[in-house]
């Protein structure tokens, strides 16, 4: 994390570079994980709620709760990586902007509420299938905005 | 230090605590916390059905935890070290015992499959105890940071 120290990021080439490449494949991952997701375990209401509890019908089992753990405690540990690294660098980058603090918690808080509605969902009820769903598209939305802005900055 | 990057601190604590909850769960769920369970997990039991436990796959579930937990363990350590405990004796004794005690939770498998039977014992401890070394961190971020006068 030396680029938390160095005094001015736009005029120092090499670091400017480093961080340019960084947000890119920060940008990328976040937009594949949208692709992932609605590929493997889907992101309507309908598909998430056949990957966790099954169709009968479609003789589709429902995901174990080992491999529900599994896929949840992955999650936790990439999403909070993710976001600890682009949020340094967007407080970094993007101080100067009035609504930049607004940003930072609605995307932190919006990722956290996700994914604490997900265990909600499989364990308890399935109405918090929507509230999981909402709060990955905010945060995604949140964490595009800001590798975005990041990168506006770094070329400024 | 930012005012703002207190607040991500903070919000990379709240998910590190998510994160150890989802460990316990995994683990309650997985293997279980009695050294019975520990013992059926890795080693087998016949009169229950359960397969032992292979090479590879116990390889597959400690080869990402090795650098994972490593990494996830040097950024809460780091961040500690930011906070009025870090020049502190029991801060490097900290070190010593979150380093050592995720060493033995993530090898002690490895060495039950190997046939060293006693590690049932050694996972168990050595997990409690990672755990309550880490929410011992959590709270020394958390407090230290909540704390602070803005």
């Amino acid at each position: 994390m030396q680029f938390t120290i160095v005094k001015n990021l736009k005029k120092d080439s090499t670091m400017n570079s480093i961080l340019k490449g960084l947000i890119f494949f920060i940008l990328l991952y976040i937009i594949a994980d949208i692709f992932v997701k609605y590929v493997g375990i889907g992101l309507t209401l309908d598909t998430l709620n056949i990957s966790l509890f099954g169709n009968e019908e479609e003789y589709i089992e429902p995901m174990s709760q080992a491999l529900f753990l599994e896929f949840w405690h992955t999650e936790i540990f990439f999403i909070m990586m993710i976001l600890l690294t682009l949020s340094t660098v967007y407080i970094r980058l993007a101080s100067n902007i009035r609504h930049y603090k607004y940003i930072l918690n609605l995307v932190m808080s919006s990722a956290i509420i996700s994914l604490i509605s997900l265990p909600i969902a499989y364990y308890m009820s399935n109405d918090f299938i929507l509230i999981y769903i909402l709060g990955y598209f905010i945060w995604h939305g949140g964490a595009i905005y800001m590798s975005l802005r990041s990168l506006w900055e770094l070329y400024a | 230090m930012h005012n703002t990057y207190r607040l991500a601190i903070v919000y990379f604590t709240l998910f590190s605590i998510l994160l150890l909850v989802s460990a316990f769960m995994l683990f309650f769920t997985k293997i279980g916390f009695s050294i019975e369970d520990i013992n059926t997990y890795y080693i087998g039991n016949e009169a229950k059905f359960m397969h032992a436990k292979t090479l590879s796959g116990t390889l597959k579930v400690l080869y990402p935890h090795m650098f994972s937990i490593a990494l996830f363990s040097m950024v809460i350590l780091h961040f500690v070290y930011f906070t009025k405990f870090n020049n502190s004796l029991y801060f490097r004794y900290l070190i010593i015992l979150t380093y050592l005690s995720i060493f033995l939770e993530i090898f002690s498998g490895f060495f039950m499959i190997l046939g060293i039977s006693m590690f049932a014992f050694v996972k168990l401890a050595s997990f409690i105890s990672m755990f309550i070394v880490f929410l011992f961190l959590f709270w020394l971020i958390l407090h230290s940071i909540l704390s602070q006068k803005k």
